[in-house]
């Protein structure tokens, strides 16, 4: 695991992001959702534009589709731009079972758009 | 209005489940009276109250049921039908479905419905019959319960879920519930994701989506049940069946009780199986049949109108704090003892006033949770009822004291092996009628039960008439499985003391022995567990008698504190026989390296606490150690102690709840410096040492 821009990488293997990315990790259950949390504030904290890459995913719990929803919230909130480069097939089935899908996506953006 | 009935379904059950035992016993007199219409009326009056409170709270198959049995006995009450052993029994089966379901439905569990469905097909039966004689043989009549089974077509069913629990906590993970759902039909999602907060606030183990899903197709209500794994409550389910058309078979509609069809014709049909799955399952907004049916609360008979209903929780809640009492009092004490002058003088004289007050409160609460045997008694004539029916013995069951009040927990304990004890007497102390005519005996036999208090004790006595244990056989089947040496000479209450090793519990002894036998390992057992005590005593053909000794109460216990190294220990004061000074030249290293005291003309075995709890050696003293002569079940060990303390009542609180079970630990309690002594299971050190001596005895051998 490690940054492409000299920032801290994650004290766990939940997830890696780097700067203006957040990157999923393989297990995204609910041991791994607070580190999560802490290190999307972190990036948070940085200047948009954010990019979500779920392509790695292949585990995950509702926990975790909370702390995505609430940062996508508070994107569309501020006005702060993100889009999805990747999302595998179990992040998907999580997403369309509970419901997010909708609300995951940037309005402004062509869902997938980055996915080529 | 929008009422919770649910806050009376504990009171409803409670109630019903002892009116059910009144019934029972009023059904078991009328066997042995004859008709009286003082009886019918009772259990008239206590299936007419099941019905109309199961009604009410929408537990519709118990009301159902209960209607079925209420017809049946209102057409005994106005003389239209006789009783007859036959009815009997199947009115005695009626209770222990309409109990079964009741209890069923308290612990939110599913009933044997195919027992249910059974006993109501042989209800209606006898109903349906013009003749007032029911033959015993009814009783065993078996109706395939497939023949009237509801047929139901539903285009799916509506589900809010709003987790309550934290996720961590939830049986499963919503996406999984929501996974296996979409499997059960075509599943459309809708979130709410209106309570996510900003991502800095939300706690993300705390559920703040909900969902309102619609799930289509021919789905059970038992399919969407087993999803949650009938822990609908933990997600906040609110189930509701759309567009659904149950179509009642017509044997169904033929048997249905009028009065119940009338009340269902006023109820959606989905509604019918929300109600049925609310009295299974307390939902959080189950509002949808009970508040809009227009019923009024259940009729509650208040046999005794001057008591009331607590929660036992309540009551050890209420004991614990006087525990906590007791010790803040006894800090309290240490400081007014350092205190001079006339202030202290009244601060002591106060706290003197205090304590008697204190000890009065601490009996108040104690009788609180005491409740007459009476309760466990009164389950022991059914039993009797049907087992002597089945054996072909004619059995009259005694009982005298069922007033005498032990403390709820003892009761509990007490109950299966009292069970076991009667069973026993029937199966193998009673003769049969034949066998008693031979020995000039009454042909029916009788079981005594008494119950009273002695020395701080209560005493259970379970007595029979019947053929007695033949000490020759005991000893002679203790010695072909080798419990005693075959030149062992023992006294007959050590050979009757033999039937309670582990050994002995094997059907052939059941038969060779015209006595006990099976299972009396494990009666001891249960009685020791609760600090009580059991032994039997029996003549040859002339019954038996099992005399059980228990403690009032096992939440508090008088006690010696002592101690050992820098320790603090408690021990049970009704186990202590004496303390003695320890002298060197009385103390003997047996064979086996295990040491022994020679008290008077007695050698007892020494157990060395400070070994055996592992009290650091730092902590050894120069002066004199003292041995406590403790005993239980006429066996005693001596325990080396350093030093005797206060005695005192202490409230025993369990550690195995925080921690884990400890050998030779009955429990803690708080001291009055906030320290805490454990209180020593002296039954378990016996224990413990003898085992110890064992070990040590083959190590000798095998050098």
């Amino acid at each position: 695991m490690g940054t492409d821009s000299g920032h801290a990488p994650f004290g766990s293997d939940a997830c890696t992001t780097v700067r203006g990315r957040v990157a999923l990790f393989a297990d995204c259950s609910i041991q791994a959702v607070n580190t999560l949390k802490a290190h999307m504030l972190e990036e948070f904290a940085k200047p948009a534009p954010y990019e979500i890459d779920g392509s790695a995913v292949d585990k995950i719990d509702t926990a975790v589709i909370q702390v995505l929803l609430a940062f996508v919230l508070d994107c569309l909130e501020q006005g702060r731009d993100f889009s999805w480069t990747g999302r595998s097939a179990v992040l998907q089935e999580a997403i369309r079972l509970t419901g997010v899908s909708v609300l995951l996506e940037n309005p402004g953006v062509s869902p997938f758009s980055g996915l080529g | 209005m929008n009422f919770d009935l649910e806050q009376f379904h504990e009171p409803f059950f409670q109630e019903s489940l002892e009116s059910l035992e009144m019934m029972e016993a009023a059904l078991l007199k009328l066997t042995q009276e004859g008709e009286s219409g003082e009886l019918i009326n009772t259990i008239f009056r206590v299936a007419h109250s099941i019905k109309g409170g199961s009604a009410t709270f929408g537990f519709k198959s118990i009301a159902e049921f209960t209607h079925t049995a209420e017809t049946l006995l209102e057409q005994i009450r106005s003389g239209k039908r006789r009783i007859q052993a036959g009815l009997v029994e199947v009115l005695l089966k009626s209770v222990d479905v309409i109990r079964d379901m009741l209890t069923a439905n308290r612990a939110q569990q599913s009933y044997d419905t195919e027992t249910a469905l059974l006993v109501h097909q042989q209800l209606h039966f006898i109903l349906k019959q013009d003749l007032a004689v029911v033959t015993p043989v009814l009783a065993n009549v078996l109706v395939k319960s497939s023949e009237n089974t509801q047929q139901s077509t539903r285009a799916g069913w509506r589900i809010a879920m709003t987790p309550k629990f934290q996720m961590g906590h939830l049986w499963k993970d919503p996406i999984v519930i929501l996974r296996e759902l979409s499997l059960l039909g075509s599943l459309d999602v809708r979130v709410d994701a209106a309570k996510v907060p900003t991502l800095a606030e939300l706690n993300p183990e705390q559920c703040v989506l909900s969902w309102n899903l619609m799930l289509q197709g021919d789905v059970s209500l038992e399919q969407i049940n087993a999803v949650f794994d009938s822990k609908l409550n933990e997600y906040g389910v609110i189930l509701e069946s759309v567009a659904a058309k149950v179509v009642p078979a017509a044997a169904e509609s033929e048997l249905a009780p009028p009065a119940l069809l009338a009340q269902d014709q006023s109820i959606e049909a989905s509604d019918v199986e929300v109600a049925q799955l609310l009295g299974a399952i307390p939902l959080a907004a189950p509002a949808v049949t009970v508040t809009e049916r227009k019923l009024d609360l259940p009729k509650v008979s208040h046999p005794d109108s001057s008591s009331i209903r607590v929660n036992i929780e309540k009551i050890d809640e209420m004991l614990n704090c006087v525990g906590e009492l007791v010790i803040v009092q006894s800090l309290l004490g240490q400081l007014v003892r350092e205190m001079d002058g006339r202030h202290g003088l009244q601060l002591k004289n106060i706290l003197e006033l205090m304590d008697r007050y204190m000890h009065s409160l601490q009996d108040s609460v104690m009788r609180a949770r005491m409740l007459p045997i009476a309760s466990i008694f009164n389950r022991l004539p059914r039993m009797v009822h049907d087992l002597s029916s089945r054996l072909g013995k004619k059995v009259e069951l005694q009982m005298q004291g069922d007033q005498t009040e032990l403390d709820k927990t003892v009761l509990e304990k007490i109950s299966d092996p009292l069970v076991h004890l009667v069973r026993n007497a029937i199966d193998h102390g009673i003769e049969t009628k034949e066998q008693r005519l031979a020995v000039n005996k009454k042909a029916e036999g009788s079981i005594l039960l008494r119950a009273y208090h002695k020395g701080g004790n209560v005493m259970v006595e379970v007595s029979d008439d019947g053929a007695g244990i033949n000490p020759d056989k005991v000893l002679a089947k203790a010695r072909e499985r080798g419990l005693v040496s075959p030149d062992a000479k023992l006294s007959r209450d050590q050979i009757l003391e033999l039937i309670f090793m582990p050994g002995f519990s094997t059907a052939d002894v059941v038969s060779d022995v015209s006595g006990r036998g099976v299972g009396m390992d494990v009666v001891r057992n249960n009685i020791k567990e609760i600090g009580g005590h059991v032994q039997i005593d029996s003549t040859l053909g002339k019954g038996s008698t099992v005399l059980i000794r228990l403690p009032l109460t096992l939440a508090i216990v008088d006690g010696q504190f002592a101690r050992v190294g820098n320790e603090t220990y408690v021990i049970p004061i009704v186990s202590i026989v004496e303390t003695v000074i320890m002298k060197a030249e009385q103390v003997n290293v047996i064979a086996n390296k295990a040491m022994v005291y020679r008290l008077r003309e007695e050698c007892v075995p020494i157990v060395n606490l400070r070994e055996l709890f592992e009290v650091p050696s730092w902590a050894v003293e120069s002066g004199n150690t003292l041995l406590m002569i403790v005993e239980v079940d006429n066996k005693r060990v001596g325990l080396m102690i350093d030093e005797l303390l206060t005695q005192q009542q202490v409230v025993i609180k369990n550690i195995e709840t925080n921690f884990r079970q400890v050998e030779c630990i009955a429990g803690a309690t708080m001291l009055g410096d906030g320290g805490i002594a454990l209180i020593l299971d002296i039954a378990g050190i016996i224990n413990c040492a003898s085992k110890k001596i064992k070990k040590r005895d083959e190590v000798v051998r095998a050098e």
